[in-house]
């Protein structure tokens, strides 16, 4: 009966294959003719692919470059697979045109392109040396796939081959001079094909860039999304952008939306995980996030959009100005595109980033695509081309020089958003697109904030992160899809997290479990939300706005006002309806007030999710007679001791501790970080133990290699040995035993940041103004 | 008053009849038979696996007991009417009316008599049956079924049931109303015989024009041979090849002396499933993935081509017929166009676990009739008998298309070794009355001493006689049915045999490679076509170079394998292909045996911990033990003269070598005396491991990637 069935749907899904026929595209009003769907992204299947090559962790370790970094979202049991590979072209000004890729490449400078390059980065398979990857793909009827190839710098040629059922398709080599490029290619496939496998031979270290089968004309037509982020975008600046305007009289605009944090990243954070940072396990305390903060944020978030809508058969890519969407520098995060490129220069950004964003909805017109913008005009540095100064109106705005700049910045990146807009228009993609336009934060002009936050020595005026003033937290919010979405102004206090479940209707996904952002298409229809408070995150601040109040809270409530005066300032509470600019603070005077909002604040303040830890176990198994094992376990990184069954443990410090052991018996401990040297030294019944006697990982085996000296070390290589998938069989014969749990996402081999690293990340932010000194 | 009176009126009525009377008798024997009962699952009585299996098979085991209850009722019942009849026979001729206690007694004696015959009569048939019974619990039991099993016989008691029958038919029928009587019945049986007598030949004209339109039926062209794969399940290649061996088994000697004979022939693995699949396949285990008795069905789906396949393809009609140990191929997908085997799941190891309680049922539950509604019986490894399976292969090559591929496997040499009477008695040494009387379960505490271990040669040896007489029976038939010129004859075993060869090396298969008692197999092949000359081949040749071999004898493409064709060997033009044999050890179902100690191996929970049971009652490594099963694995190879083994051990791996010219018996690790032997071998076993491609060695050990 199973069988019949089987055989059923087989026969359905045959008959379904040949079915699309090319209609004519007619005119605008004839019926979309059949897309091309995007049927399997192979980054996401590299774990279940074979794989026959070197060793990817040495490889990888070995590789000397430092803007890589092993995708954190993919989990492969011999190493990274899959990893993030940004490759720099300085040439910003061409970026985006048709000739683009005949560049020479581009060698990560020491002085100067950091922050005038491009860096393209790619989810991409890893392939050292003589390495293959074989998949098995869903069959097609006119699959193409398409990718992109790249040899990592410094490494040596590479031979590309892509063998599709056993014969090899294409073979491409690229020298080592060519290297730091990617080539992008596009190869057919059979009919049917099923099997599809990536070799590289050669020295170097070769990429195969953001893999995908195509299969053309078999797809529904499924709706775009292009989501704008215009960075530091106050929601008062609207009259200095007219094309956003115009874009909202086509749409829903929300007047009242609430950023869910005061800076980039936990902000784009929040909208692609349409909850708040810190639920989604990253506060937005830190600019430069701990690496064990990284770790359980890649442990933790749940699946973002990006990799959202790469499943449901997307293209997932952004472009834009925003160093927070790559991993592998120190301030930034992974947020699981396909592609990123980040376009890094103070003012011919704005039309690189419009260049590629016309270019990419050109050349993927039939593919359904999640295309992010982030254009950075008007945040800081504030140097608008001269003739957008001459555009600024006059405004309900501290009317100095830096607004104007600010605005004229603005109205830069809304001429070029104009441009994308009506390149969508023209291309005919408008009424399948969602397009989503919002800023990710304000910024502080009224001098009636200004003052400077002792807890980040920064202070608060033209800036952003470390206050919580409504000029920070209102932002503009349009949507727009003719057709689905009428144009409605909506006046209800909506929140910044309520992007993605939105998106995610637009799309037919149905909302993540458990998600505090709710999808804005009621609103949109003319409905109605039951009103919620709006909460933000910033550095040393949160707030929480609601019923016509907002109530702030400072972490470290000292700061320097204006006057030289420090004070300690915990609180605020502004009272909206009778001062919408907040200059008077009723947080002593409205009590009643106070502590009502008090309340909500405790009631919606998120918290961080524990970060899972990998356990390590010493356990002494049973035997006839009962044995005593004592001893130290030293690490150089934190011990802590979770449990404990048979067994005693007294911390000596920190990095070590006694234990005893004795019968049956089990210790759990909890070591940070994860690939910390362990030294273990015991004693079985009163004789000290060989290192050999102690068995690890899984299977329990003896470290044959070990000096015959008192102590087991595990380092490096080793620790891996120690992963068990589930506890060994402990046997009957009281040996000890010694496993760590493996954890639910291989931990990524975080590079530790070198030199290179560091300096770029600190001359971005010195661009960025925040010219933070190290140490805090 | 009048309702009590018509209610005992046709109870006195009811109960006074002989069927009723003789249905309640043989119920009592269903209650008798749970005291003293005990429910365990494969050998284990574990708490945990009880309680998971009541709760989940509740439902069967009481529809089983139910099923088994109405089978003692209608047996009784039929005992009954049987006395009732031959009562009212009594009765008629002495023209009595018998009350109602009489016909009770009648029914009851009846039922307890024919019973008797049938208990008895199965029992002395096949012990094994009900040794756990009676036998293995001592005391008065084991008297009694020693008594029976020692001074009767099936046909002594044929005889005796035959005289009793005569005795109580023939006294009244010998006096002069009795004749008067059977004058009459044998008039009114004229009459019917006379109608059936038509009957049957319309039936039987029938049956010719239906011969006669098959016989019409086009056959192919014979220009593919036939094969036929003859596989003995744990049969030692001395019990062909030796000298003293061919006074017991005669068939085995014949066939030899005709065959092209491979004195060493090595199985990889040396257990039924994991080798049958690599013999099939042409593949090592780690290429078409069963490394063990539990794969999943996913797994199992997945091994890919076998020759059965290839052949099937090539316009052969493939067929596989088996006892118990065969119920793999009920549940694997090999190509067999035809699967006669048991099957086998969690519902059948309760369904068996069941009946075992009632040993009172099994004489009707194991009869031809009785199987059909107790299909488990066939999957028990007690009802191997191997001329039964001769008759249903018999049969198929009466009846079959050529080409054909037919796979007999006959398990009957398996351990319990519990081979039908007269078989499991015909080398016992006279008066044993140790535990291993009438077969050796596998988990049975070990032997205490040499007369024990040489009865349990006996068995076997009595098993091997039982399959070489089923053998002669088959062979009888390719002659009698003109198939024997067209018919290559291969036979084999799916691995060989401890025996106590050496005490500490134990009995079974499978679990470690000390000596080569288990991996070294019989191998004769006889084809009437290519006409080989008999002659021995002395030159190592494994279980993956058949497939290749018979697929091009039958001209056929081989499925893609890892084997070598030996048709240069058959054909006599070489002594050797300067081969190695490649083994590894299967799964441990306990923790520690004869040459698995604890210091021998990496330990794992046994069976019932690594195992679990699917939604569909499939039994199952856990995919979590899967590693560990394959990581603790012993592994050998050896050539024409050395033997390397590597064992992984929680000090570290144990590698030894062994010279086989000298030291046949592998006692002497001789690693030290010849590091540059050892050094290659490890080279060429390294290599095999590796091939595996999922493993990686580790610190010396061979582990996951």
């Amino acid at each position: 009966m199973r069988r019949a069935l089987t055989a059923l749907l087989i026969l359905g899904a045959c008959s379904r294959a040949p079915a699309p026929t090319p209609r004519a595209a007619g005119g605008p009003a004839a019926a979309a003719p059949a897309g091309d769907a995007i049927v399997f992204h192979f980054a996401d299947h590299a774990g279940a692919a074979q794989r026959s090559g070197p060793s990817l962790v040495q490889a990888f370790g070995k590789l000397d470059y430092p803007a890589k970094l092993a995708d954190p979202y993919s989990d492969a049991p011999d190493g990274p697979r899959v990893v993030e590979l940004a490759l720099s072209d300085a040439d910003v000004s061409s970026f985006g045109t048709a000739d683009a890729h005949s560049r020479k490449p581009v060698r990560f400078d020491a002085v100067w392109n950091r922050t005038r390059a491009v860096y393209e980065s790619r989810r991409a398979l890893f392939s050292p040396g003589e390495n293959r990857y074989q998949f098995t793909v869903p069959a097609t009827a006119h699959g193409e796939l398409a990718l992109s190839l790249a040899v990592a710098p410094d490494s040596g040629d590479v031979e590309f081959a892509i063998a599709v059922d056993g014969s090899v398709k294409l073979r491409q080599l690229v020298r080592a001079k060519d290297a730091g490029v990617w080539f992008p290619l596009t190869l057919s496939l059979p009919p049917g094909a099923h099997q599809v496998a990536f070799a590289s031979h050669g020295e170097g270290a070769g990429f195969f860039g953001d893999p995908v089968l195509v299969d053309r004309g078999a797809g529904a037509p499924a709706p775009n999304v292009l989501f704008v982020v215009i960075d530091t975008l106050r929601a008062d600046a609207l009259p200095a952008t007219p094309r956003l305007r115009a874009l909202a009289a086509q749409g829903a605009y929300f007047s009242q939306a609430i950023t869910a944090a005061t800076w980039t990243r936990p902000s784009v954070v929040a909208m692609l995980g349409g909850d708040l940072p810190s639920a989604l396990g990253q506060s937005a305390e830190d600019m430069i996030p701990k690496d064990s903060d990284r770790r359980r944020f890649y442990a933790v978030a749940p699946p973002l959009l990006p990799r959202v809508l790469a499943k449901s058969g997307r293209r997932s890519v952004a472009i834009g100005n925003n160093f927070f969407l790559l991993g592998y520098p120190q301030i930034g995060l992974t947020l699981g595109f396909d592609e990123v490129d980040d376009i890094r220069h103070p003012v011919l950004d704005t039309p690189a980033i419009t260049r590629a964003a016309i270019r990419f909805m050109s050349e993927h017109k039939n593919e359904p695509w999640f295309l992010h913008l982030h254009y950075d005009a008007p945040h800081w540095p504030y140097t608008p081309p001269r003739e957008y100064l001459e555009r600024v109106p006059d405004m309900p705005f501290p009317s100095d020089a830096m607004a104007r700049a600010y605005l004229a910045e603005a109205a830069y990146a809304d001429d070029y958003l104009g441009q994308v807009i009506d390149a969508l228009d023209q291309l005919g993609l408008s009424s399948k697109t969602l397009v989503i336009v919002v800023g990710d934060h304000g910024e502080v002009f009224d001098h009636a904030h200004a003052h400077t936050v002792a807890a980040v020595r920064q202070p608060t005026l033209h800036h952003h992160g470390w206050s919580g003033y409504d000029e920070l937290l209102r932002v503009p919010l349009v949507v727009r899809m003719p057709g689905k979405i009428e144009p409605r102004l909506v006046k209800d206090q909506v929140s910044l997290i309520d992007v993605e479940p939105t998106i995610r209707e637009a799309c037919g996904i149905a909302p993540r479990a458990g998600e505090r952002g709710r999808s804005l298409f009621p609103l949109m229809r003319g409905g109605t939300l039951p009103a919620r408070p709006a909460f933000t995150e910033g550095q040393n601040v949160r707030v929480i706005r609601a019923g016509g109040f907002a109530y702030l809270r400072r972490a470290d409530g000292t700061i320097t006002l204006g006057d030289g005066k420090t004070v300690n300032r915990k609180e605020e509470l502004y009272d909206l309806l009778p001062d919408p600019l907040e200059h008077n603070d009723v947080a002593t005077r409205q009590p009643i007030d106070l502590a009502r909002m008090r309340v909500l604040f405790e009631a919606e303040a998120p918290m961080l999710p524990e970060a899972p830890v990998a356990l390590t176990h010493l356990a002494l198994a049973p035997d006839v007679r009962t044995h005593v094992v004592t001893g130290t376990v030293r690490s150089n990184g934190a011990l802590s001791i979770r449990g404990l069954a048979g067994a005693e443990a007294a911390p000596l410090d920190a990095h070590s501790l006694q234990v005893s052991l004795r019968g049956e018996a089990r210790l759990d401990l909890a070591i940070d970080p994860s690939d910390a040297t362990l030294e273990i030294a015991l004693a079985k019944d009163g004789t000290p133990l060989p290192p050999r006697r102690i068995l690890i990982g899984q299977f329990a085996l003896p470290l044959l290699a070990v000096e015959n000296g008192p102590t087991l070390v595990i380092d490096g290589e080793q620790l891996a040995w120690l992963d068990a998938a589930r506890a060994p069989a402990p046997g009957s014969r009281g040996d000890v035993l010694l496993w760590r749990d493996r954890q639910r996402r291989a931990t990524p081999p975080f590079v530790a940041p070198d030199a290179r690293a560091s300096s770029e990340v600190a001359s971005m932010m010195r661009r960025w103004g925040y010219a933070q000194q190290g140490g805090r | 008053v009048s309702l009590y009176r018509a209610t005992v009126g046709a109870f006195k009525k009811t109960i006074g009849t002989g069927p009723a009377a003789g249905a309640l008798a043989l119920m009592v024997f269903f209650g008798l038979d749970f005291v003293g009962a005990t429910l365990d699952f494969m050998g284990f009585s574990d708490e945990k696996a009880t309680r998971l299996i009541v709760h989940r098979y509740g439902a069967q085991i009481v529809l089983d007991q139910l099923r088994i209850l109405l089978t003692y009722l209608l047996v009784g019942a039929a005992f009954g009417t049987i006395g009732a009849f031959i009562g009212r026979l009594h009765d008629r001729v002495r023209s009595v009316v018998p009350s109602t206690r009489r016909r009770v007694v009648r029914g009851v004696t009846a039922a307890v008599v024919g019973h008797f015959y049938f208990f008895a009569r199965s029992l002395v048939r096949t012990p094994q049956l009900y040794s756990e019974a009676f036998y293995e619990r001592g005391g008065a039991r084991k008297t009694l079924m020693a008594w029976l099993t020692d001074h009767l016989t099936p046909l002594k008691l044929d005889l005796l049931l035959f005289a009793l029958l005569a005795f109580a038919i023939g006294r009244p029928l010998l006096s002069p109303a009795g004749r008067a009587l059977a004058n009459r019945f044998a008039d009114r049986l004229a009459q019917v015989r006379r109608r059936r007598w038509a009957t049957g030949g319309y039936l039987l004209l029938l049956a010719l024009t239906m011969a006669d339109a098959r016989s019409q039926h086009p056959s192919r062209p014979r220009h593919a041979p036939n094969i036929l794969l003859i596989a003995v399940d744990s049969l030692r290649q001395d019990r062909v090849f030796d000298d003293n061996a061919r006074r017991r088994y005669p068939t085995l000697a014949a066939l030899a002396d005709k065959s092209v004979r491979f004195k060493q022939a090595h199985v990889t693995v040396p257990r039924t499933f994991p080798s049958f699949v690599t013999l099939l396949t042409g593949r090592f285990p780690h290429h078409h993935g069963i490394r063990h008795m539990f794969p999943s069905r996913e797994e199992r789906n997945a091994i890919g081509p076998a020759l059965p396949s290839a052949l099937s393809r090539a316009g052969y009609r493939t067929a596989v017929m088996s006892d118990y140990a065969g119920e793999i191929f009920s549940r694997t997908p090999l190509g067999f166009d035809e699967v006669d085997a048991p099957f086998f799941d969690m519902r059948t190891i309760v369904a068996q676990r069941g009946l075992q309680v009632h040993p009172n049922v099994l004489p009707y539950a194991t009869s031809r009739f009785g199987r059909r509604f107790f299909p488990a019986v066939d999957a028990l490894p007690e009802m191997s008998d191997p001329a039964r399976l001769a008759r249903r292969a018999s049969a198929w090559l009466g009846e079959t298309r050529q080409p054909f591929f037919l796979t007999v496997f006959f398990s009957a040499a398996h351990f319990p070794y519990a081979a039908p009477y007269p078989y499991y008695r015909r080398f016992s040494a006279p008066g044993y009355d140790g535990p291993f009387r009438y077969q050796k379960p596998p988990l049975s505490a070990p032997p205490s001493g040499e007369t024990d271990r040489a009865q349990i040669r006996a068995l076997y040896d009595g098993a091997v006689a039982a399959v070489d007489d089923a053998l002669a029976r088959i062979l009888a038939t390719l002659e009698r049915d003109g198939l024997a010129d067209d018919t290559i004859v291969v036979l084999t075993a799916d691995h060989g045999e401890n025996l106590y060869d050496l005490p500490e090396r134990g009995m079974g298969h499978g679990d470690h490679l000390h000596g080569d008692a288990a991996d070294h197999v019989p191998l004769l092949i006889l084809d009437p076509r290519h006409r080989f000359r008999p002659h021995d081949v002395s030159g190592v040749t494994r279980d993956v170079d058949l497939a290749p071999t018979l697929a091009g004898l039958a001209g056929a493409k081989p499925p893609p394998n890892d084997g070598t064709d030996l048709l240069p060997l058959l054909a006599g033009e070489r002594d050797t292909l300067s081969l190695s044999a490649f083994s590894e050890t299967e799964l441990w179902f306990i923790s520690e045996g004869p040459g698995f100690g604890p210091e021998e191996r990496l330990p794992y929970p046994n069976i019932t911990g690594v195992t679990d049971l699917a939604p569909d009652d499939d039994v199952f490594m856990r995919p979590e033990w899967e590693d560990t099963v394959i990581v603790a694995k012993h592994r050998a190879v050896r050539d024409a003269r050395w033997k390397l083994l590597y064992q992984p051990t929680r000090e570290g791996v144990r590698w030894s070598l062994y010279d086989l010219k000298r030291d046949p018996d592998e006692r002497d690790d001789v690693l030290d005396v010849h590091p540059d032997v050892a050094v290659a071998l490890k080279r060429e076993l390294v290599a095999w491991m590796l091939g595996d491609a999922r493993m990686a060695f580790r610190g010396g050990f061979l582990v996951p990637r």
